[in-house]
C-alpha cells in the first residue's frame, strides 16, 4: 500500500430536499450523508457497511459526482473534484476526462444494462464516446473484456435480457473496466444475486483487482462478505461512520454497540462460533429527522445521559482504528488514569 | 419504423462479424425483433395491418386503379345507380365515387400522417427535454400542455380553420397542434421513470454527454411509446379530417376527401334516395380507424407483454 | 409427534410463452406437528412454488400440477375445490410473505385486516369487542407497542421490521396448524432480521405450530429450523436433521452452497466456486441436475437420476457417490480444494 491516498474524501454531506405544502416549498432535507471523512489508497479495498438507508450508496455517487454534494471536499490524486467550502468544482471536461479513472458498478444487474443495446455496444459504448478507438477496434476491446469477465465472445451480440443475473453483472464489469480504470465503486454488485454465483463474481472481482491494479469501495449491507473481501472497512449509521478500523480489528474486537449488535445479528453457520446476540430495540430513525446527540442513542442498549445531548467525536483508539462513542473514550480515559 | 430499427440492428450485427472474421459472433435476439416476432403471431394484427398496407397502396396508385378523372364535371350522368361503368354510381356532378373515394384515401391518409408528424416532434421534443431536465424548463412545459388541453378541439379547430382559411394544410396543422400535449406528458413519464434507471447513471459515469445519453439511451427506450401513439394518432388524425371536413373547414371541394364527400351527401334526398353516395366513405373511414386502432393496439401489447392478458 | 403435511411426488409446470418449465420435479416431504422444516435453494428451485402449491395459490392457468399429494391432516388438498381451499387458507394454513409492503393492502387499517381474517374464519363480527379484543392479544404477542392504537393506523405508518411483525400476528389469527414463511426477512435489514427471528422462534416455543420456513440463507436455516430440505432444480436433494446436515453436508451442492459463503474463509484465500449455472427448467433433465456443475460427476450421473438414500440418523441426499461409499471423502477433497 502506498502512503498517498487515491481518494481522499473530507467531511462529505449529501442532503436530498424534501418538498411539501401547496406551493411545493422546501421544508427539510433528507441526510442521507452526513459528514463523512476517509482516504483510500492504492490497491486497497474499502468496505462500507451498513443497513439500508444509512447513506452508503449515496457515499459512492457522491464521490464519483453523480449526485450533487452538500459539503465537503473529495481529491482523487491531486485532483479537487468539489470541495463546497472554497467553491471549487473540476470543469466538466475534465471530470469527463477523469471518468476514464473512476468506475461505478451497480447493485441490480436488471436495471443497469439498457435493454435496447447489444452487449458488445454496452461494453465498447464509452471508448467510443471519449474517442479512445474507433468502433472496430473497441468492438474488439470489448470482446476481449467480455471473455476475462468470463462471457464468451460469441455472446457479444446477444442483448442483455438473454442473459442471466450473474453473466449481466460479468457485463457490467466489463464495462466498468473499458477505460482500464483506477478506482471502481462497487454498490453492493452480489446483493441481487445467489450464494453459488456470489461467489463466483467475488472471485472474478479479487482476480481483476490483481491484474488490472484497481482500488475498490466496496459497499454492502453483507458483514461475511466484506470481512472476507475488504482491507479497511467504515460501519456507518444515519449518515455517520460509527467506527472504522480494518478488517481483522472490526470483527476481533469490535468497540461501538451498533458494530457489535451488527455482527452478532449475522446468522451463523457454526454453532460453536456464536456470540451473545445483542437484539437492537426498534428500526432505524427517519434520516430526514435524526436524532439529537450520537443518532444511535435511540437503539443503544448502553445509552446514558450525555448520548442524548453531544455528539461524540471520532477517537482512535489503536492505529487505524477510529470509534466515535462516548463509552470507549470512558474507558479509554480510565485506562489511562489507572 | 419499427422495421427500419430492426433492419438497423442487423446491419449492425453483421457489421461486427465481418470485423472480428475468425470468431463468430451469434446475433442476439433484439427487443425490436422479439417484438416483431409477437406482433405477427397475432392474427388479427396481421389482417390490420394487411389493410393498411392496402390503403396506402391504393393511396400512391390511385391514378393506376381507375380511369376516371376524380374531379371532371359530367351533369348529364349525375346520381348514376351503381353499374358496371360506375362501380360506386356518380354523385350530384355527375363525378365517379369509387374514383372520388379511391383518391380521398390519399387526403386521409395524408392528413393523419402529417398532423401525427406535428404531433409527435413537438410532443416528444418537449417531453424528453421536460423530463430530463426538470425545474424551470419542466414547470414551463407542463402549464403550456395544461393550457393545450384546455381547448376544446372542434372549437379551436374552427376559430383556427376560419383564421386560416378551410384547405388541407390546415386540417394538418389544426389536429397536428392540438393533439401534442398528451404525447409530451406521457414522454415525459416515461423519461423520468428511465432517468432513475441505473444504466443511465452508467452512461453519466462513462462521461457520455447529455445529447448522447438522450438520444442513444432514452429515446430508444422511450420508442415503444412513441410508436404506439403514433399509430393510434394516425386515426386520431383521419377522423378529424373526417369531421373538419363534414363541417365545410376541411378539405375544400372539388378535391376529394371522405369526409366532405359525407357532407356533399348531407341531404334528405341523398340520404334516401342515393346511398352510394354516403355509404362507401362511411364505411371507409371506420374501416381504416378500426384497422389503424387494432394494429396500435397489437402493437402495444407485443411492446409490453406484461400487460398482456 | 403427528404429522400435519405431506407431500408426495409433488410436480408442476409452468406454461409460459417460451415453451414449457418444469419448476417442481417430485417433491416429497413431511413436517410434524410443532416442527420447523426448512427448505433451502436458490431462486429458480421452486421453493416458492411448491409453497404455493400447499396454499392452493398456484397462478392460473400457468401453473399446472402433474402429479402428486398434498395431504394436510389427512385430506387430500389437491382434489379440493376453490371454496374448500378459502376454509384451509389464512385459517388452518396461513402464510407470510417477503414483501411485507405489499402483501398489506394500503387503504385499509391494521385493524380491518386483522379482524377481516377473523371474521371470514371464525364468525367474529368486525369491529364488536371480541375481535378487537383478539387483534389487540395478537398485536401484543407479535411485540408491538400500544396495539390499540395501532388498530386504527395504515401499513404506510409503520416501517418494514414492523409490518413483519403485523403480517405475523395476521397469520397467527386463527391458530394455525400450519406456518408457510417464503423468504420472511430476505427484504429485511440484519439488526431487524435478528429481531423477526428472535420473535419466530419465541413463538414456535409457545404455540407449537408447525412452519414451513423458505430461506435461501443457510444461516436464517441454521437458525430456525428443526429438519433441512436442501433444494436443487426442482428437486430436494438433500435431507436431514439440521445439527447434523450442516455438520455433515454430504451433497455435492449442499458442500458447494455452504463453502461459497465467506463467512468462514480467512481473508486471503480463495473461494469455494461452484461453476456454472442452475438449469433453466425448460430443457429435459435426465440424470442428476446438478451433474454439469459437479466436480465428482461420473457415467452414471447424466443418464440415471439419484434418488434420497437416508442413513440412521435421519439424514439422507440424492447422489450417485453415496453407493460409492465417498461422502466422508468428498468432504475432504472439498476442504482441500479450497
Amino acid at each position: 500500500m502506498s502512503e498517498k491516498p487515491l481518494i481522499s474524501v473530507t467531511n462529505i454531506k449529501t442532503y436530498f430536499p424534501i418538498y411539501g405544502g401547496v406551493f411545493s416549498r422546501q421544508v427539510g432535507d433528507v441526510k442521507a450523508v452526513d459528514g463523512l471523512s476517509f482516504d483510500i489508497y492504492e490497491g486497497e479495498i474499502f468496505g462500507l457497511v451498513g443497513e439500508s438507508g444509512c447513506g452508503k450508496s449515496t457515499v459512492g455517487r457522491t464521490i464519483l459526482r453523480l449526485l450533487d454534494p452538500t459539503a465537503g471536499k473529495v481529491k482523487f490524486r491531486d485532483d479537487i473534484l468539489f470541495s463546497v467550502e472554497e467553491n471549487e468544482r473540476l470543469s466538466e471536461e475534465k471530470m469527463r476526462l477523469l471518468r476514464r479513472d473512476m468506475q461505478i458498478i451497480f447493485q441490480d444487474p436488471f436495471a443497469s444494462l439498457d435493454p435496447r443495446m447489444n452487449v458488445s455496444n454496452i461494453v465498447s459504448e464509452g471508448l467510443i464516446a471519449h474517442k479512445l478507438a474507433k468502433r472496430s477496434e473497441a468492438v474488439e476491446i470489448a470482446i476481449d473484456l467480455l471473455e476475462r469477465c468470463g462471457i464468451a465472445g460469441e455472446n457479444a451480440g446477444k442483448y442483455p435480457h438473454e442473459f442471466s443475473g450473474g453473466q449481466r453483472q460479468r457485463i457490467s464489469i466489463a464495462r466498468a473496466l473499458s477505460f482500464n480504470p483506477k478506482f471502481i465503486v462497487c454498490d453492493e454488485p452480489i446483493a441481487a444475486l445467489d450464494v453459488s454465483i456470489q461467489a463466483q463474481i467475488l472471485t472474478l472481482m479479487q482476480e481483476l483487482k490483481e491484474e488490472f491494479n484497481l482500488t475498490y469501495l466496496f459497499i454492502s449491507h453483507d458483514l461475511g462478505v466484506v470481512r472476507y473481501f475488504c482491507d479497511r472497512i467504515g460501519v456507518m449509521y444515519l449518515g455517520n461512520f460509527v467506527e472504522t478500523g480494518t478488517s481483522e480489528q472490526l470483527f476481533d474486537n469490535p468497540l461501538h454497540p451498533y458494530t457489535k449488535a451488527l455482527l452478532s445479528s449475522m446468522p451463523l453457520l457454526d454453532s460453536g462460533l456464536e456470540m451473545e446476540r445483542i437484539i437492537l430495540k426498534g428500526s432505524v430513525p427517519s434520516p430526514a429527522n435524526p436524532p439529537s446527540g450520537c443518532k444511535f442513542h435511540t437503539r443503544c442498549p448502553f445509552v446514558f445521559e450525555k448520548c442524548k445531548m453531544e455528539k461524540p467525536e471520532m477517537i482512535e483508539v489503536e492505529p487505524e482504528h477510529w470509534v466515535a462513542c462516548f463509552l470507549v473514550e470512558n474507558s479509554s480515559e480510565n485506562q489511562n488514569e489507572g | 419504423m419499427l422495421l427500419l430499427t430492426h433492419v438497423l440492428d442487423t446491419i449492425r450485427g453483421f457489421a461486427i462479424m465481418n470485423k472480428s472474421a475468425p470468431l463468430k459472433i451469434s446475433k442476439g435476439q433484439s427487443l425490436w425483433a422479439i417484438t416483431l416476432t409477437r406482433l405477427f403471431k397475432n392474427k388479427l394484427a396481421i389482417v390490420a395491418f394487411s389493410v393498411i398496407i392496402l390503403l396506402i397502396l391504393m393511396a400512391i396508385f390511385a391514378p393506376v386503379i381507375t380511369s376516371f378523372d376524380p374531379n371532371r364535371i359530367n351533369l348529364s350522368n349525375k346520381f348514376q345507380k351503381p353499374d358496371d361503368i360506375h362501380r360506386l354510381g356518380t354523385d350530384d356532378f355527375g363525378r365517379d365515387v369509387l374514383t372520388r373515394l379511391i383518391y380521398g384515401t390519399r387526403a386521409s391518409l395524408l392528413v393523419g400522417l402529417a398532423s401525427t408528424g406535428i404531433s409527435v416532434t413537438i410532443g416528444v421534443t418537449l417531453g424528453a427535454l421536460s423530463g430530463y431536465y426538470g425545474g424551470w424548463i419542466d414547470n414551463l412545459v407542463m402549464r403550456l400542455v395544461d393550457i393545450f388541453m384546455c381547448f376544446p378541439f372542434f372549437l379551436m379547430a374552427i376559430v383556427l380553420a376560419s383564421i386560416l382559411g378551410p384547405s388541407i394544410y390546415t386540417v394538418m396543422i389544426v389536429s397536428g397542434i392540438l393533439s401534442w400535449p398528451s404525447l409530451a406528458r406521457m414522454v415525459r413519464a416515461e423519461v423520468l421513470a428511465l432517468k432513475k434507471r441505473e444504466f443511465i447513471e452508467a452512461a453519466r459515469a462513462l462521461g457520455l454527454n447529455v445529447s448522447s445519453i438522450i438520444i442513444s439511451h432514452i429515446l430508444p427506450n422511450v420508442f415503444s411509446v412513441i410508436i404506439v401513439y403514433a399509430t393510434l394518432g394516425i386515426a386520431g388524425g383521419i377522423l378529424g379530417e373526417a369531421g373538419l371536413s363534414y363541417l365545410g373547414l376541411g378539405v375544400k371541394q372539388p378535391q376529394p376527401s371522405w369526409g366532405n364527400m359525407l357532407s356533399a351527401a348531407q341531404n334528405m334526398s341523398s340520404l334516401m334516395f342515393y346511398p352510394w353516395l354516403w355509404i362507401p366513405p362511411g364505411i371507409m373511414i371506420f374501416l381504416t380507424t378500426l384497422s389503424i386502432n387494432i394494429f396500435g393496439d397489437a402493437l402495444r401489447d407485443a411492446l409490453d407483454p406484461k400487460q398482456k392478458k | 409427534m403427528s404429522e400435519i403435511l405431506r407431500i408426495r411426488d409433488l410436480a408442476i409446470d409452468f406454461n409460459t410463452s417460451e415453451g414449457i418449465v418444469s419448476a417442481v420435479r417430485g417433491v416429497d416431504l413431511k413436517i410434524s406437528e410443532g416442527e420447523v422444516l426448512g427448505l433451502v435453494g436458490e431462486s429458480g428451485c421452486g421453493k416458492s412454488v411448491t409453497s404455493l402449491a400447499v396454499m392452493g395459490l398456484l397462478p392460473k392457468p400457468e401453473g399446472v400440477l402433474k402429479s402428486g399429494q398434498i395431504i394436510f391432516e389427512n385430506k387430500n388438498l389437491t382434489a379440493f375445490r376453490e371454496e374448500e381451499w378459502q376454509k384451509i387458507r389464512g385459517n388452518e394454513i396461513s402464510m407470510i410473505f417477503q414483501e411485507p409492503m405489499t402483501a398489506l393492502n394500503p387503504v385499509l387499517t391494521i385493524g380491518d385486516q386483522l379482524g377481516e381474517v377473523l371474521q371470514v374464519h371464525k364468525g367474529i363480527r368486525l369491529g364488536s369487542k371480541e375481535n378487537i379484543d383478539i387483534c389487540v392479544e395478537n398485536l401484543i404477542k407479535v411485540g408491538i407497542p400500544r396495539p390499540q392504537q395501532v388498530l386504527n393506523e395504515y401499513p404506510h405508518q409503520f416501517s418494514g421490521g414492523m409490518r413483519q411483525r403485523i403480517m405475523i400476528a395476521m397469520a397467527l389469527s386463527c391458530d394455525p396448524k400450519l406456518i408457510i414463511a417464503d423468504e420472511p426477512t430476505t427484504a429485511l435489514d440484519v439488526t431487524i432480521q435478528a429481531q423477526i427471528l428472535d420473535l419466530l422462534r419465541e413463538l414456535k416455543e409457545t404455540m407449537k405450530t408447525s412452519i414451513l420456513f423458505i430461506t435461501h440463507d443457510l444461516g436464517v436455516i441454521h437458525e430456525m429450523a428443526d429438519r433441512v430440505m436442501v433444494m436443487y432444480a426442482g428437486k430436494i436433494v438433500e435431507e436431514g436433521p439440521t445439527k447434523e446436515l450442516f455438520a455433515n453436508p454430504s451433497h455435492p451442492y449442499t458442500q458447494g452452497l455452504m463453502h461459497s459463503r465467506p463467512g468462514k474463509v480467512k481473508k486471503g484465500d480463495p473461494l469455494y466456486c461452484i461453476p456454472g449455472m442452475v438449469p433453466s427448467g425448460r430443457q429435459q433433465i435426465i440424470g442428476c441436475a446438478f451433474e454439469p456443475r459437479c466436480q465428482y460427476s461420473f457415467r452414471p450421473c447424466k443418464t440415471i437420476c439419484p434418488l434420497l438414500e437416508f442413513n440412521e440418523k435421519g439424514h439422507g441426499y440424492a447422489c450417485h457417490l453415496s453407493k460409492e461409499g465417498g461422502i466422508a471423502n468428498v468432504g475432504k477433497a472439498v476442504n482441500i480444494s479450497n
